[in-house]
């Protein structure tokens, strides 16, 4: 279970729909702590792969191991369920339920922490009115946050972003892009499938073009691949995380260098947004638990590093949201593989694991 | 069970489909062995054996009758069983035995239950009786209409598979409790019903065995050339699958180099 | 399992509320049912030297069709709600219990049925009169038939769930699955009413293991007839 390097590794993966193979051969090795970018033309797969890597679909042939898990073996495939996060193009909210209903619901059965949610919410802009509203009589846009933050409340080791840009307002996109960043801190793993191509490639560390269901050999993906190559997965310090991206949007399209990385990663935690809560240094400290510092001594240290000069007006209020998700009483351990359930039965229940 | 029409791929891919039928040297025994059986039980049930002393000649209807509904009830059990095996151990294989299975005991099904109606005239009168027997296979044959009917949703292969297949167990395990309530239900009713007050001689004993052996042998020719017919469907699929994938992969090189920015 | 089951109730149970169909909608189809029934077999009717009217003697029969029919209705709103939107997906996701989600639905569309039974019996009795005998055994056939209803209806809801002949199909498998808990159902309510009692308890029983087996099955089989949805 302990992944031995890559968070996604697909090998020659055929996935059907119906009998289409939506995805024919393809091969894919993310690194924990990346952010891909996927792009390609309507149809080419995307979303397939995006649910592929959930555990949604199964494998028809070739190999796939996500987080770990083996996606050929159905059971795996169901833990795999609980612990990927998937934005997709489906809100999965129940149009006659109140937008609180809705989350109430969802963050029981994700069993997640509505304290979470609420500080997502309030920063997302649906705060106060909006909840009693049905969700049915909300804005796309609207829906789509509401979407949003119940994934993240599940605290996902994998995002899995389908288009998250999508329906958004300026400020929503920004804290989408802000919100990855944030996640890969606490080292999560992002795939995201964009059109909005400017802003995808910002926060992107690695581009990938998916074409007739398999990844096409671009210069530009085959260099970024080569560069993850060069990063093999555990043994360097840090993956390229957030601090990065600024050079990468100054750059866009730019495969992401191990020198970007490595000049802006080492910084400690500047973070100068947690406005309103316990000191970051402490809840960083809190996401790198022993084990994992053992394993990925600097990835976190990065962690909490927002990027000060994130070029957006949204921006210190998305902060402040982070600050209120690092002030909950769990620690996003969001790195522990199988362990991490334990972080989201803090409050009620502890019969949640059903067999 | 892996045929020898595995290589139908390779058919299809270099040119027209030329298959190679559904028939074996098993299913050639067989199928003699059936037009012998069903030869002989014409002569029998027709000509040697005769008329019953409650019943007369109508007795003949029971020689075809029974066996066929016996057939139906052999059939949905190796729906059941296949079904379980399929939901163990999940291969494609179990899943078209049981959907083979089942509609050839639809099939049968539907003769029993024609067979009854004609039966009816000459007995009560009228082609519809609500007994026992007649009532609960008319319910136990919309049941696996429906089974057939969830067998062709629009759903993914592997969904509609598990759920035929849940399907095929409950099915089977609700005929029992519907014979029992329609049984229960007539219970005060109770009319003259095949094979309950039938006295048979030997001649007419026989007449009903070779009966059994003729629709069981006819049932399994049947079964073994409809599974044969699904699996090369099965390899169909797949082959085509093969094709799709090709030009799938063609999409991409041609005009995704450059990643469409829509 | 059981908080599961809970929870997805409490949601199904919170969906009718807010948007009242079983209510405002499949309620008043159910009356609709009595009356057509009514109007086809003629109050008038009777057999001659008959004490009662035809429509009083099938009343109880009557009366558990347009349940059934109600039933059904319901079933089919129960998965509509799951099924739009992705949410079996967020279900699988959430790594909910299959048991659970079908207990959860099973006892939310139960409760509908039940209140559906209620008001219908109360319409029926009105309009078709007959006196009632055991009022014992009319409660238990009421209760042990709505759970029946409630979980081999659910079972074949979750079958044809995502697909789109579903409202066609859907009716098809679940009727002659239900066939035995119609007759129990009408044979145990005739007993309650035109007596001997004791003519009912056979079909409870029945009825009884019919809906242990649907829950039974329903438990263990709900994860595979959900699953890749």
């Amino acid at each position: 279970m302990v992944h031995s390097g890559h968070i996604i590794e697909l090998s020659d993966a055929v996935a059907l729909l119906g009998d289409f193979p939506a995805l024919a051969g393809l091969d894919l090795e993310v690194a924990k702590g990346e952010v891909i970018c996927v792009e390609g033309p309507n149809g080419a797969g995307k979303s397939t792969l995006l649910r592929l890597c959930a555990g949604l679909l199964p494998l028809h042939t070739g190999s796939g191991v996500v987080l770990g898990k083996d996606l050929a073996n159905r059971d795996e495939r169901r833990e795999l369920r609980r612990q990927a996060g998937l934005l997709a193009h489906e809100t999965f909210l129940y149009d006659e339920l109140s937008i609180i209903d809705n989350i109430t619901f969802w963050a029981k059965a994700n069993r997640s922490d509505l304290s979470t949610i609420e500080p997502v919410l309030d920063r997302l802009g649906l705060d106060g009115r909006l909840r009693t509203v049905k969700a049915r009589d909300l804005s796309a846009g609207q829906r789509r946050r509401t979407s949003l933050a119940i994934m993240i409340s599940r605290r996902p080791h994998i995002w899995l972003l389908d288009e998250p840009h999508a329906a958004l307002d300026q400020a929503g996109k920004d804290a989408v892009d802000s919100l990855i960043k944030q996640a890969v801190g606490f080292g999560a793993t992002v795939l995201l499938a964009s059109h909005d191509r400017r802003r995808a490639r910002a926060v992107a560390t690695r581009v990938v073009n998916v074409s007739g269901g398999r990844i096409l050999q671009t210069p530009a993906s085959e260099q970024s691949e080569s560069s993850v190559e060069a990063t093999e997965p555990v043994a360097v310090e840090e993956p390229p995380s957030l601090a990065s991206t600024p050079a990468v949007s100054a750059l866009p399209g730019r495969p992401i260098t191990k020198g970007f990385v490595n000049s802006s990663t080492t910084s400690e935690t500047t973070d100068n947004s947690a406005t309103s809560s316990p000191s970051p240094d402490a809840a960083t400290e809190d996401g790198s638990s022993p084990d994992e510092q053992t394993k990925e001594p600097k990835r976190v240290i990065g962690a909490t590093n927002e990027p000060v000069e994130e070029p957006t007006d949204s921006d210190d209020s998305v902060d402040d949201l982070f600050a209120d998700l690092l002030a909950a009483e769990r620690p996003p351990s969001l790195l522990d593989d199988g362990a991490t359930k334990t972080t989201s039965i803090s409050d009620d229940d502890p019969a949640k694991e059903t067999p | 069970m892996t045929d020898t029409k595995l290589e139908i791929g390779h058919e299809l891919s270099s040119g027209g489909l030329t298959t190679t039928g559904t028939g074996s040297k098993v299913t050639k025994v067989l199928g003699v062995a059936a037009l012998v059986a069903i030869g002989l039980q014409l002569l029998f049930g027709l000509y040697y054996s005769g008329p019953e002393v409650v019943q007369g000649e109508a007795v003949r209807l029971f020689y075809v009758h029974v066996p066929s509904v016996l057939t139906a009830y052999l059939g949905f059990g190796i729906t059941l069983v296949a079904s379980i095996i399929y939901l163990r151990k999940g291969s494609q294989f179990w899943d078209l035995v049981a959907g083979s299975a089942a509609e050839i005991a639809v099939l049968f099904c539907a003769f029993t239950l024609f067979t009854g109606a004609v039966w009816g005239k000459p007995t009560w009168g009228v082609y519809w009786q609500w007994d026992p027997r007649l009532t609960s296979t008319t319910v136990m044959f919309v049941m696996y209409l429906g089974y057939l009917a969830v067998r062709r949703l629009d759903l993914e292969p592997r969904v509609r598979s598990r759920r035929a297949a849940v399907l095929g167990i409950v099915s089977f395990l609700n005929v029992i409790i519907v014979h029992y309530s329609v049984d229960w239900w007539r219970g005060l009713h109770q009319q003259a019903t095949f094979g309950v007050d039938t006295k048979l001689d030997g001649l007419m004993l026989f007449s009903f065995f070779l009966g059994l052996v003729a629709f069981t042998v006819v049932f399994a020719w049947l079964l073994i050339h409809r599974f044969r017919v699904s699996w090369l469907e099965h390899q169909l699929r797949l082959a085509r699958l093969d094709e799709a994938l090709v030009e799938r992969r063609a999409e991409g090189t041609i005009d995704g180099t450059t990643g469409a920015i829509s | 399992m059981i908080r599961d089951a809970v929870l997805i109730a409490k949601k199904d149970l919170r969906i009718e509320f807010s948007t009242r169909v079983t209510l405002a909608q499949i309620l008043p189809f159910g009356i609709l049912n009595l009356l057509l029934y009514g109007f086809a077999l003629s109050p008038d009717l009777k057999v001659v030297g008959a004490e009662r009217s035809v429509l009083e003697q099938v009343a109880p029969g009557l009366f558990w069709l347009a349940v059934l029919f109600a039933a059904i209705m319901a079933l089919g709103r129960s998965f509509a709600i799951e099924a739009a939107d992705g949410k079996l997906d967020a279900l699988q996701m959430a790594g909910i219990d299959p048991a659970g989600v079908f207990l959860g639905k099973t006892a939310a569309v139960a409760l509908q049925i039940f209140l559906l039974e209620v008001v219908l019996g109360l319409a029926a009795w009105v309009m078709f009169g007959p006196p009632l005998g055991s009022a014992m055994l009319l409660v238990t056939t009421v209760l042990i038939t709505t759970a029946a209803i409630a979980a081999a209806g659910t079972l074949y809801a979750a079958v044809t769930a995502g697909s789109r002949v579903r409202d066609t199909l859907a009716p098809l498998l679940v009727l002659p699955v239900l066939t035995p808990v119609l007759l129990g159902a009408t044979l145990a309510t005739d007993a309650a009413f035109f007596g001997p009692t004791s003519d009912g308890t056979p079909w409870l029983l029945l009825i009884a293991v019919f809906t242990l087996l649907f829950v039974g099955v329903g438990m263990m089989a709900f994860g595979s007839l959900l699953e890749e949805s």
